[in-house]
């Protein structure tokens, strides 16, 4: 049960989503209409909006299609629906749950996301431990940093995008928030940081790339066209 | 993780767990991508929640039994 009208890019993809669910349903020779409105909604639905209605001889489905867990978990009226609608005879109601809920979107549950006193605090201590000597370990925390800095950029330029640290970062470089250069030197970064949270023992780490990682963030947060270093 | 499933519903569902003769099992993590075929409110109402949990579903049985592939 979504809103009908698209306008941001992630209500185009979650369009898309509903449109391969649409289309998985017409192979399988289900006539399928997309958004119901007025009449095609069935009187036992009326006032529900439902993500599609896909029926076959004598076989009738309400699909409702959710990106993840979450989006399934804030739909108040979802159990409302199933009991109306497997209630009817020759009906039945379908819940298609898209992706996986990933770790980091579980603990996001659990714990805020960092104010931008927390967020300038987490990058101040990466930068702190690299200075002192514990480059491997402060490039974990300017991850962190980095991390909650490109959530932040997802959610305010209302972009499609999984939580996980990769996904994040390739949403930003296709979005064009991140240069080329940027990416290779954060998939760099990122590739050290998995080994030390995993208890590797990584090659030198230059204290330099940690600062980097922390400019990126930094800029990302501001929003500014802010110079990120190059080396 | 089955026979004590089973066993705890001996006499109340059915007199014996003998009288099983399909049975299919399946285990989905919590958090995977998924489809939910007549999704009934108490199966979304548990996998909205995000705990872990265990779903019985018992019914008539089938007139034509199909093994898995």
């Amino acid at each position: 049960m979504r809103p009908m009208s698209s306008s941001s890019p992630s209500d185009a993809m979650e369009q898309q989503a509903i449109e391969r669910v649409a289309q998985r349903y017409r192979n399988e020779g289900y006539d399928v209409i997309v958004h119901p409105r007025g009449d095609q909604i069935p009187s036992f639905a009326a006032g529900f909006q439902l993500d599609l209605i896909a029926t076959r001889s004598g076989e009738s489905i309400i699909g409702e299609i959710k990106t993840n867990r979450i989006d399934l978990s804030s739909d108040h009226q979802i159990t409302r629906l199933a009991e109306i609608v497997n209630a009817q005879p020759g009906w039945r109601l379908d819940v298609i749950v898209l992706e996986p809920e990933t770790a980091v979107e579980k603990a996001a549950q659990e714990a805020p996301e960092p104010t931008d006193e927390q967020l300038i605090g987490i990058l101040n201590a990466a930068e702190d431990l690299a200075d002192k000597g514990y480059a491997p370990y402060a490039c974990v925390v300017a991850w962190g940093g980095l991390e909650a800095a490109m959530r932040r950029l997802r959610d305010e330029g209302e972009l499609y995008g999984r939580t996980n640290p990769n996904e994040l970062m390739r949403t930003l470089y296709g979005n064009g928030f991140l240069s080329r250069e940027q990416f290779e030197r954060l998939r760099e970064s990122y590739k050290i940081r998995s080994q030390v949270v995993h208890g590797l023992i990584p090659p030198k780490v230059d204290p330099e790339l940690v600062r980097y990682v922390t400019a990126t963030a930094r800029y990302l947060a501001s929003g500014e066209e802010a110079a990120v270093p190059s080396n | 993780m089955v026979k004590p499933i089973r066993d705890a519903m001996s006499k109340l569902v059915y007199h014996d767990d003998s009288q099983i003769c399909y049975s299919e099992t399946i285990h989905v993590s919590i958090d995977a991508a998924i489809k939910l075929r007549r999704a009934s409110a108490i199966l979304l109402a548990a996998f909205s929640k995000g705990d872990e949990f265990l779903y019985v579903r018992i019914d008539d049985a089938p007139d034509v039994i199909q093994l898995p592939q």
